[in-house]
């Protein structure tokens, strides 16, 4: 098979993404008042209306229509004032009343858009967006500086109901194949469940994972969900076609599931693009099917085949009234709306002086953001002067960290901000090299002290002092004049041995913008 | 009676409800259904020129909600008490193939 992006050169993958989010922050479920609580005992919390038991009837949780709301308010999608419920038929033991409750042709949300910033490598597998030049338009993308941004359309967000778990037993680690028989769990059965489907807008397997990404960052900052990939209340269906560039019709499209993590999103829809490009150019056709992504196997399986269309004979819920939203009711809403990330980046950028680039790392996590806000506290009037290095330390040396020590939050490190400034200060005042500088934030991790104690204590005080540099200097300088002859007689490139006998005579604490100064002024 | 369903609409149905009949029930429950559709005929002759549709049974109610407050439900015990079987504090069903609502 050949690499995805040599295969977007010759092909257009056309992408769509279904995402649903459960809405944990909530303390009920959707159409009845069985608390919601991930990892409790089985069929622990459940009710008449959550076992679909006859003659139950469902009421909706209001503080779930808010937060859909919300979620629409957030994704700048239109709030549709009248819909209604409907009921979604199928038969099978996930869901005891054998209809899933979901919204019909009108949801609470429709026509929104999220608009992506994508540069560095991540940009690369867009491979039309290359020939433009800065601010040049193509399609949904306008070329930046540093990539380019996508607009991508939300068709719809509407409100829906989890299923039960299931676990198959008889067969093979839980598999349904060979299975007997299966257990069933209903305390998921009824949870709130959001499910937001973009339009076919996305180009590439990276606009996919930021689309993502950003949408994770929204329904974290309006709280939500906790958006847990992991325990499965944050999940993304992927739809993918492919067509020749230069090409209207769309190809035939598959569906792709298990993408439970911002990686396995990305992995997945690249194989699959990769994959019917391989049986498109062999003359092959795809089929119109479901697939599977095994990340241990790194590819994609057939789960089923779709020769029909599914019929799931939707109907308008009987027992649940319509919806008349009221102006007062959005506008409630719409005051609970939190500053987003991108507004909180903008101001980052304004009031701090950041690079968009930097701004928008920053703001990947609320926790960082927050961190970040807390130091520009801590400078104070020096806030514009430490805001990059502070940016610096929280994008690079601390997100490191946190990626290398999964389940570690920021809040647990040692690293305060009165730290994070006090740190980036010695940097600025040449107290401490920038080498040194990440001595001291292991320094400061590792031991949970001030890191100009650590400074104090290590004896690392850089020397700056021009006087006891040139010092060093002149001696090096008088010890070495065979080397300085060569030097001035065009073997420039002495000048390394000379600061590396300096250093060592300052046993590693000089200065080296000062030594290399003084040393280029007294060579001339 | 007229032909509203064919036996081919039958067995779709009954395989989307998972319930197995044979040829002559197939047969049976086609000529059941067409009878029913055919009972409801006299409501075709009623003249409706100017009569609002009905899109929903309680069209007169709106905005029904409820706070986000825990309400008592049923002990494990109690809610696989008409289970036929349980296995784990599950219930215990046939495996069948397929899957669940695209969710």
């Amino acid at each position: 098979m050949r690499v995805l992006e040599e295969v977007l050169r010759d092909w257009e993958a056309v992408i769509g993404l279904e995402i649903h989010a459960e809405l944990t922050t909530l303390e009920t479920k959707m159409f009845c008042g069985c608390k919601l609580e991930f990892g409790a005992p089985p069929n622990t919390h459940t009710c008449p209306v959550c076992l679909g038991l006859p003659g139950a009837l469902p009421v909706p949780n209001k503080a779930a229509i808010e937060s859909i709301v919300l979620a629409g308010l957030a994704t700048n999608c239109d709030i549709e004032r009248r819909s209604m419920f409907y009921r979604k038929n199928y038969m099978y033991p996930d869901m005891a009343k054998n209809f899933q409750t979901t919204q019909g042709p009108v949801a609470f949300c429709m026509r929104g858009h999220l608009d992506l910033a994508v540069d560095g490598p991540a940009a690369r597998e867009r491979v039309d967006a290359a020939a433009l030049s800065e601010g040049e338009a193509l399609g949904n993308i306008v070329r930046t500086a540093e990539g380019y941004t996508a607009h991508v359309g939300i068709t719809r967000i509407h409100m829906e109901e989890d299923a039960g778990k299931m676990v198959h037993v008889g067969g093979g680690e839980g598999r349904i194949a060979g299975a007997t028989h299966s257990l069933v769990d209903y305390n998921r059965a009824g949870t709130p469940l959001i499910e937001l489907v973009t339009e076919p807008d996305l180009r590439t397997p990276e606009e996919a994972r930021l689309f993502m990404q950003k949408l994770r960052q929204i329904y974290l900052a309006i709280g939500i969900s906790d958006c847990s990939m992991e325990e499965g209340s944050l999940r993304c269906d992927g739809n993918v076609s492919l067509r020749r560039r230069g090409e209207a019709e769309f190809g035939v499209k598959t569906e792709l599931k298990n993408m439970n993590s911002f990686k396995n999103l990305h992995d997945g829809l690249a194989y699959e693009i990769c994959r019917q490009a391989e049986v498109l150019e062999e003359g092959g056709r795809v089929l119109q099917e479901t697939r599977h992504w095994d990340p241990s196997a790194k590819r994609t399986i057939v789960m089923r085949t779709k020769e029909t269309a599914d019929d799931y004979r939707l109907f308008p819920e009987p027992d649940l009234a319509p919806y008349n939203l009221s102006e007062e009711f959005v506008e409630r809403v719409r005051a609970k709306l939190p500053e987003l990330p991108d507004a909180r980046a903008a101001r980052f950028e304004r009031d701090f002086g950041l690079s968009p680039y930097d701004a928008r790392h920053l703001v990947e996590s609320a926790e960082v953001a927050a961190f970040f806000e807390a130091c520009m506290d801590e400078a104070a009037a020096e806030a514009g002067a430490l805001a990059k290095p502070v940016a610096n330390l929280l994008i690079n040396d601390v997100t490191a960290h946190l990626n290398a020590h999964a389940g570690e939050a920021l809040a647990d490190l040692p690293l305060t901000p009165a730290r994070a400034v006090e740190l980036v200060r010695l940097v600025s005042e040449d107290a401490i090299s920038s080498k040194q500088g990440k001595e001291v934030f292991a320094a400061v991790l590792a031991e949970d002290e001030d890191p100009a104690v650590i400074v104090e204590a290590r004896g690392m005080r850089q020397v700056s002092d021009a006087g006891a540099i040139e010092a060093v200097v002149d001696a090096v300088l008088a010890a070495n004049p065979d080397k300085v002859a060569q030097y001035q007689g065009g073997k420039t490139g002495l000048i390394g041995f000379f600061v590396g006998q300096c250093m060592k005579e300052m046993r590693g604490q000089g200065n080296p913008k000062v030594i290399n100064e003084l040393l280029a002024k007294r060579l001339g | 009676m007229a032909q509203h369903l064919t036996e081919r609409d039958v067995r779709g149905i009954a395989e989307y409800a998972r319930i197995g009949l044979d040829e002559a029930e197939v047969a049976q429950m086609t000529a059941d259904l067409n009878a029913i559709i055919d009972s409801l005929k006299p409501i075709t002759e009623y003249d409706l020129a100017g009569v609002e549709p009905t899109f929903h049974p309680i069209g007169g109610l709106s905005n029904v909600m409820r706070e986000d407050a825990e309400e008592p439900g049923f002990a494990q015990e109690v809610a696989l008490a008409n289970a036929p079987a349980a296995q784990d504090g599950c219930f215990l069903v046939p495996s069948i193939l397929g899957e669940g609502g695209d969710r």
